[in-house]
């Protein structure tokens, strides 16, 4: 699904990636980890196709197409979803005409019929109440005025009714409380599916007790430096991420 | 990114033709022959004619304002026609039939057909044409309810008592420089009359349109609403391309007697001129309102063309418990210049006002509100609420306030409060990843910046407004 | 009553010293201006009606030690800087490392020039006032705090009115080099009929600090038109904290420029009005540079038949993209008969700002009143308590300690004077 080989990424003049490679096959959970400045954020950001981030060598791609050619909406297109660490409000467009105005667009690049009103605000009804938020967040702006909480889960509802093939949840865990912990999980774990993969970005373990990684990768200084199952993430949560760089040097 | 976003908001002047109509115009120049002149053409009895003479001796008194935020080269008032009509006009069409079918095709093409049968329900029509009004659609059935809906021309003649009673009773000869101007030369515009405890039953409407070269427009417009009334009435306003800028200088008086309530929406989109600011209508225009006790007027505009725009629809509170309001979008391109805003004068005891008033600039345009709330001594427990924002589009354009605040009441409240923002970079990379393309992203954050203002326009001018942007407004859901 | 003009272009010609460019422009700019009126907007709430008066010029005298003990400052460990009727008195004590002052008459001719480049750098050029200031100038004072050089103790600046009827045009021009630190405290008091026209100049280099705090505590009589203007250099930081009482007429053009990136300002004003006075603060900032900060409070208070006038404007230059500036004004009006003309404006040309106004005119809030109430405290005494807490409030947040309890017990007692 995912194949990531080589990749080098850079802020202005900062290099940021430094050769990371990563393989993800449909089905499969993988969970990033790794101490502040180790380029986590930067990978989504990178990979959905955020301005001011430059690649310099290296590929990636989904479903064998290379995404770093793709716009960032044509990414979208293809199933790429990132849910946002710090989602951004939009005052006076409301939820669901942004819900709205994305299938359709998702159904336009695909050509297929969108949804009927009907149809769709049943959907987005439901992806409600999967999320534990209240009906009327669907009436209000987007994010706006939403607790930090509310935001995330916001995002949990956008990727139900979007059904990407790859979501990469960006440090969707920090700042939440643990009712909103679960409820992301929970959300995750029920679109779990053969056809379906994620990237979960995270600094801590906690988030992986409701979220089981088929794997889990360290990144450090722009590469991923180990891989393990999720027992990896137990032992990095029990050592602390200095125990990584001790072991390097030594 | 600005100009991806600026890319996004470009789109051509769709209402910017020409109709070749043969018209009868008096040569530029003004003087009393010219005013003279113009009363004649319409038949008009000897008091407004000296109405109008006195408004010009004022006007030769008085000095071009200069305290707007605007720039524009010195208008040449002797360089303008202030009369113009076309030919078809002079014979006065009694029906439809009788109208140049040119006429009726400009409007059909603007959107507006003016055959009753093909119109939106529960709309009446005035179309002015240049100087004259073309056709008035509705009017038998207006009349059953006792509205009277007509050109003011023809008001002049049919109701003389209750034009003379009210026309100037709010925006005086002498009230200011445009003021003063249209006074002496305003040629058509509408009437409306509701008589006590009417509920107007259809949305009124007139559609202003500038055609021939080197004319001015000067309509004036005047609404009274009996006690207990209501009424919606909107206007639209469009004119052709050219190079040349041509002046539209209109008065609008609306009069609200107790428990009254009327609400004037206007979409403007007259000809903003190129991006290099050539041509484009220079729009100075004075509208204001009186409310008597426990009345409401409420102002929606959304102004999206001409070259410069220098308009403050105002309330002037003078019953108890009367209440005002301004709902303001004000977008500018290119080179355009707009200074709007409004005044709201409090004047009797719980008097309320709310101005909600949204700047969006981009190009190299500069956006000026500009207000006036005033607590007089007397306006015991008065309260005014003003929002203003402004968005930013681009780093070459200018979006500022100026609000003027006066209170002489320690009873009245006035809150206040200006942001300016940009569509952030955050915002379109949210849309973006989600699917959606930049020009509809870009549409979606402009619109949902309107959106308190949209949501105050009736139904059938939010979608008109709604275009202008380039936006659709809300989803069909919700 | 262009008189005043005639009086200070005449001026211009007598005076002969090495000023001279500095006058024979303002010359040329006075001859070329009109006396404001209502339609003038900077002086559209301000009639200027009370200068209508024949002053005469104040003659230079000493101050007595009784006559000090008079003005009874209060301490604050500062070093003083006696203005009396508009003359410097000598200064005692040692001045800090650091720190030079020096009358511009006394000045070697090397400084003369740096004097002369330095004049008219931060003054706006259409200021009427500071055109006549510029056009009488004959003398005046320069602060000069050297690069890295941190002053902490007070410099403190009083200027007294005690000579009935005449007028004084005064001049203070305050450097700061890199680095460099200083604290300097205004002090402006009388009870005469007495004219006064002051400019102030102040300019602080890179990574320099001015913490500043003016009270305009001049009664009644004093008419006072003042400006204050003041540039930042790079990361600079200006802490002010005005508090002015009314008078016939008193106006201020405070005027803040960020002529460079990173540079700071915080500025508090606040203005206790009674009887029939006007106080008129037109603050100006501008933004000329990029990442720039302005966080500005004002609060008011208005009695009797007082009249409040406030012009805040914000002007956001193209280059100046991340900005920060907000601006605040609170007024209270305590009386039927008070009024309060606001003005607060934006001007903005750069699109990545953040730029926010808030105003409000409004009596008292009644959750706090009915808060207070409810707790057994009466209804006036509330509204008292509470007034003054409005104002409080910034002068709470001084960090200087003893200028803080100076306003804090200047404000108190003002406040209570207004109550009767």
């Amino acid at each position: 699904m995912l194949k990531i080989d080589q990749l080098f990424a850079q802020i202005e003049d900062k290099g940021i990636l430094k050769g990371l490679s990563l393989d993800v096959k449909p089905g499969e959970v993988h969970a990033i980890m790794g101490p502040n400045g180790a380029g986590k954020s930067t990978l989504g950001n990178v990979l959905s196709g955020r301005d001011g981030y430059e690649v310099t060598s290296g590929s990636a791609s989904l479903d064998g197409k290379d995404l770093l050619a793709m716009e960032i909406e044509e990414r979208s297109h293809a199933g790429l979803f990132l849910a946002f660490q710090y989602p951004v409000e939009i005052p006076g467009v409301s939820n669901l005409e942004f819900l709205k105005t994305a299938i359709e667009a998702h159904c336009q690049a695909k050509g297929v019929e969108p949804p009927s009103s009907a149809e769709f605000l049943k959907q987005a009804r439901q992806a409600c109440k999967q999320v534990n938020l209240p009906q009327e967040f669907l009436k209000r702006g987007v994010n706006e005025g939403f607790s930090g909480g509310e935001k995330k889960r916001n995002e949990m509802l956008q990727m139900m009714l979007l059904q990407p093939k790859l979501c990469i949840l960006d440090e969707t865990d920090s700042g939440l409380d643990i009712d909103a912990l679960q409820t992301v999980a929970k959300g995750v774990n029920d679109m779990r599916s053969p056809e379906r993969s994620f990237v979960i970005i995270t600094h801590y373990q906690r988030l992986l007790d409701y979220i089981k990684p088929d794997f889990v990768h360290v990144l450090s200084d722009g590469q991923i430096v180990r891989s393990g199952d999720a027992s990896l993430a137990l032992e990095l949560e029990k050592l602390g991420y200095g125990w990584l760089n001790a072991e390097e040097s030594a | 990114m600005a100009e991806q976003i600026e890319q996004a908001l470009k789109r051509e002047y769709e209402a910017g033709f020409v109709t070749q109509v043969e018209s009868e115009t008096l040569p530029p120049g003004l003087n009393e022959e010219v005013i003279r002149a113009i009363s004649a053409r319409k038949n008009e009895p000897e008091w407004l004619l000296e109405w109008r003479l006195k408004a010009y001796r004022i006007w030769l008194e008085m000095e071009e304002p200069e305290w707007a935020q605007v720039s524009y080269p010195k208008i040449d008032f002797q360089s303008i026609s202030y009369y113009s009509a076309p030919k078809s006009m002079a014979d006065g069409p009694k029906s439809l039939d009788e109208v140049d079918p040119e006429l009726l095709e400009t409007y059909k093409k603007l959107g507006i057909p003016l055959h009753e049968q093909q119109m939106l329900a529960g709309v009446a029509v005035d179309a002015v044409f240049d100087s004259v009004s073309v056709v008035t659609t509705f009017r038998e059935k207006l009349l059953e309810a006792g509205v009277i809906f007509c050109p003011i021309s023809e008001a002049v003649h049919k109701y003389p008592e209750l034009v003379q009673k009210y026309l100037g009773s709010v925006v005086p000869q002498k009230d200011n420089y445009y003021a003063a101007l249209n006074s002496a030369v305003f040629t058509d515009g509408s009437f409306v009359y509701i008589p006590r405890g009417t509920r107007c039953p259809m949305e009124l409407s007139t559609y202003f349109r500038i055609n021939e070269l080197n004319t001015g427009q000067f309509e004036r417009t005047l609404i009274v609403a009996e006690e207990g009334s209501y009424v919606s009435y909107l206007e639209g306003c469009t004119a052709p391309m050219r190079d040349e800028n041509q002046l539209h200088a209109a008065v609008v008086e609306l009069v609200a007697m107790d428990d009254a309530s009327i609400k004037y929406s206007t979409v403007q989109n007259w000809y903003p001129g190129d991006e290099n600011g050539r041509g484009g209508i220079y729009n100075f225009v004075t509208k204001r309102g009186i409310c008597h006790q426990r009345a409401k007027i409420s102002w929606t505009q959304v102004e999206t063309g001409s070259a410069i725009t220098w308009k403050y629809p105002s309330v002037i509170l003078k019953g108890d418990d009367s209440v005002g309001e301004f709902y303001s979008v004000a977008l500018a391109r290119g080179a355009q210049q707009a200074d709007t805003g409004t005044k709201m004068i409090h004047l009797g005891k719980n008097t309320k006002s709310t101005i909600i008033a949204k700047g969006i600039s981009a190009g190299k345009a500069q956006n000026s509100y500009r207000g006036l709330v005033r607590m007089n001594p007397g306006a015991q427990g008065a309260r005014n609420f003003t929002q203003c924002d402004s968005l930013l589009i681009g780093d070459r354009c200018g979006a500022h306030t100026f609000p003027y605040i006066e209170s002489r009441n320690p009873s009245a409240i006035i809150e206040h409060e200006a942001t300016t923002s940009k569509v952030s970079e955050d915002q379109l990379f949210l849309c973006r990843q989600r699917g959606i393309d930049t020009e509809k992203a870009v549409s979606m954050i402009v619109n949902g910046f309107c959106r308190e203002v949209f949501k105050e326009l009736p139904m059938e001018f939010a979608v008109e407004a709604g275009k202008l942007l380039e936006v659709s407004l809300e989803g069909s859901v919700g | 009553m262009s008189e005043l003009l005639t009086k200070a272009i005449a001026k211009s010609e007598q005076v002969n010293n090495y000023l001279h460019p500095v006058r024979d422009q303002a010359r040329s700019r006075l001859a070329a201006s009109s006396w404001p009126n209502r339609k003038t907007e900077a002086w559209r709430y301000t009639p200027l009606r009370a200068l209508e008066q024949s002053w005469q010029p104040s003659v230079p005298s000493t101050l007595s030690d009784e006559a000090l003990a008079r003005l009874d400052l209060p301490q604050l460990g500062s070093l003083d800087l006696i203005w009396l009727d508009g003359h410097l008195q000598a200064v005692e004590g040692q001045l800090p490392e650091g720190l030079s002052l020096s009358r511009f008459s006394d000045l070697s001719s090397d400084h003369r020039q740096s004097l002369m480049q330095q004049l008219g750098q931060t003054k706006p050029e259409h200021h009427l006032f500071g055109n006549i200031n510029d056009a009488m100038l004959e003398d005046g004072l320069w602060i000069d705090v050297a690069p890295n050089a941190q002053i902490t103790q007070p410099i403190r600046l009083v200027f007294a009115a005690t000579q009935a009827m005449t007028e004084v045009q005064s001049r203070v021009l305050v450097t700061l080099g890199d680095n460099a630190v200083a604290h300097i405290v205004e002090h402006h008091l009388g009870e005469v009929r007495q004219w006064q026209n002051q400019v102030f100049e102040l300019s602080l280099g890179n990574h320099a600090r001015l913490d500043h705090q003016a009270l305009y505590a001049q009664q009644q009589e004093c008419l006072f038109i003042g400006g204050w203007h003041c540039a930042l250099g790079q990361s600079a930081e200006l802490n002010s904290l005005v508090l002015a009482q009314g008078s016939q007429l008193k106006r201020i053009n405070f005027d803040v420029l960020h002529r460079h990136q990173h540079a700071s300002a915080n500025l508090d004003q606040m203005y206790l009005l009674a009887g029939k006075d006007l106080f008129d603060l037109h603050s100006c900032i501008e933004h000329e540079q990029a990442n720039g900060q302005t966080n500005q409070r004002v609060r008011g208070l208005v009695a009797d038949q007082a009249r409040a006038v406030f012009n805040g404007r914000i002007h956001i230059h193209q280059d100046a993209q991340k900005t920060a500036a907000a601006l605040n004004t609170r007024t209270l009006l305590l009386s039927s008969q008070a009024e309060v003309d606001a003005k607060p404006e934006l001007e903005i040309y750069a699109d990545d700002v953040r730029c926010a106004h808030g105003a409000t005119v409004s009596q008292l809030d009644d959750q706090s009143l009915n808060y207070l109430r409810s707790r057994g405290v009466a209804k006036h005494q509330a509204q008292a308590m509470l007034s003054l807490g409005f104002m409080q409030e910034l002068v709470a947040d001084l960090k200087h300690e003893s200028a803080r309890n100076w306003l804090q017990s200047y404000l108190k007692q003002a406040f209570w004077a207004l109550q009767e």
